[in-house]
């Protein structure tokens, strides 16, 4: 971990850290909660393993089969992305995508990859989560990762998401196209774009406005080239 | 195969951070009867999905989320002021020298939305670091820094007024002249 990501102990803050840390914990807990707590557990039944998997409706893959089902789930992956009858996504939902809040939304499964615009990691000022995330409908299933920009120091930062389509998960033709040549359209939110690299269009929606989002596009346009 | 987690293990669970559980809802609902509740949520779902939690090292992180999740979807989060939109508070850079008062503290944090209201309290619990904060709220870590930054910022001000504000009539007011005697007596 760099040291950019740990911030300091409690112990060596400044003196508002340090209050901030004693305030923040002085919460008086009720007499018996944990006793309250262990009759409570103890007094539900345990779930069996079939209960389990039809609470989480999901079958679960023991350690042994793991390996030998990473091939089963890469063809399903792969099925899965250019499956024919996947829900066709609209400017519509984009707007409704738009107005989301990450951070309320359900991470994605560890495993599931993240499809990233060509060079996007070396993109300055933009920061990519590790995981994505779900916003799931009676019509729509959508993983997007989530992000954030900064144009510079003296800006705001702004929060977004990237959604990674198939292009026939995609309402309109589209042609093929780099981002920073995508045309801004906006949200009741923010902004968005849509560009399609090869067989995969991406959708960016943005918390900021155009020029922020046009900043973007020129940072991407110009970013290092590592090739 | 293993079912929900067994009993002895989730006494343990519990004994083990039940407290900090509860804090951390607290925190986030500023009320004790929902803290309680969503504690309580965050076992029984425990011992529901025992079978999700790998790690039992992992279980303190794991339990949070559950705990973040029941309280998002109580939708007990809604309102409080998301600093997105607003400038970062400008606030004179002294050295703190006053006592925090817990309520005050918590006044202040349900002024603000839950995007920033969590990350301030796992910053503060435990010493969790951004990266732990920026992985149990699914978003990158700039963006931690950048809401802690600002909701830091934003409750130092709220702090200072109310510093100031218990300090006025002390500096500005005169002692006030002391009533007749028998104001103090009824009849």
């Amino acid at each position: 971990m760099s040291d950019e990501s740990t911030p300091p102990p409690v112990m060596t803050r400044d003196a508002f850290d340090q209050g901030m840390a004693r305030a923040m914990e002085d919460v008086s807990v009720p007499a018996g909660l944990i006793a309250r707590l262990q009759a409570e557990v103890s007094s539900r039944p345990m779930p069996s393993a079939e209960e389990a998997r039809q609470q989480t409706g999901r079958t679960r893959w023991s350690r042994r089969f793991l390996l030998g089902g990473c091939a089963a789930i890469a063809m399903f992956t792969a099925w899965s992305w250019f499956a024919p009858n996947a829900a066709i996504v609209t400017a519509t939902d984009v707007q409704r995508l738009s107005g989301l809040d990450a951070s309320v939304l359900t991470p994605a499964a560890p495993e599931t990859r993240r499809v990233l615009p060509v060079g996007w990691q070396f993109v300055r000022g933009l920061e990519l989560a590790d995981r994505l995330v779900v916003a799931s409908d009676d019509t729509l299933n959508a993983q997007m990762l989530p992000l954030s920009y900064q144009a510079d120091r003296r800006s705001s930062r702004v929060t977004g998401l990237l959604l990674p389509l198939h292009e026939s998960e995609w309402a309109a033709p589209i042609m093929a196209g780099p981002f920073s040549a995508a045309e801004v359209q906006y949200t009741t939110t923010g902004t968005w774009v849509v560009w399609r690299e090869g067989t995969t269009v991406f959708v960016l929606m943005l918390r900021g406005d155009a020029a922020t989002l046009e900043r973007l596009q020129r940072a991407a346009a110009n970013r290092p080239n590592l090739t | 195969m293993v079912d929900g987690i067994p009993l002895p293990t989730m006494d343990a669970l519990i004994e083990q951070h039940s407290t900090l559980l509860y804090r951390y809802a607290y925190r986030l609902t500023g009320n004790s009867h929902e803290a309680e509740d969503l504690t309580q949520q965050a076992f029984l779902l425990a011992q529901q999905r025992g079978h999700q939690l790998r790690d039992i090292q992992a279980a303190r992180s794991w339990l949070l989320t559950i705990v973040r999740n029941a309280f998002l979807k109580s939708k007990r989060h809604r309102g409080g002021r998301s600093l997105d939109t607003i400038e970062e508070p400008q606030v004179a850079e002294e050295p703190w020298n006053s006592p925090i008062d817990r309520e005050q503290l918590q006044l202040a944090l349900l002024d603000l939305s839950e995007e920033f209201r969590s990350p301030l309290v796992l910053f503060y619990f435990e010493d969790f670091s951004y990266q732990q904060i920026a992985e149990h709220m699914a978003v990158p870590i700039g963006t931690i820094m950048s809401r802690l930054s600002r909701a830091k910022a934003f409750l130092k001000k709220r702090l200072t007024e109310v510093v100031e504000a218990a300090e006025l009539p002390r500096h500005t007011q005169h002692s006030p002249a002391p009533l007749p005697r028998a104001a103090l007596t009824h009849g």
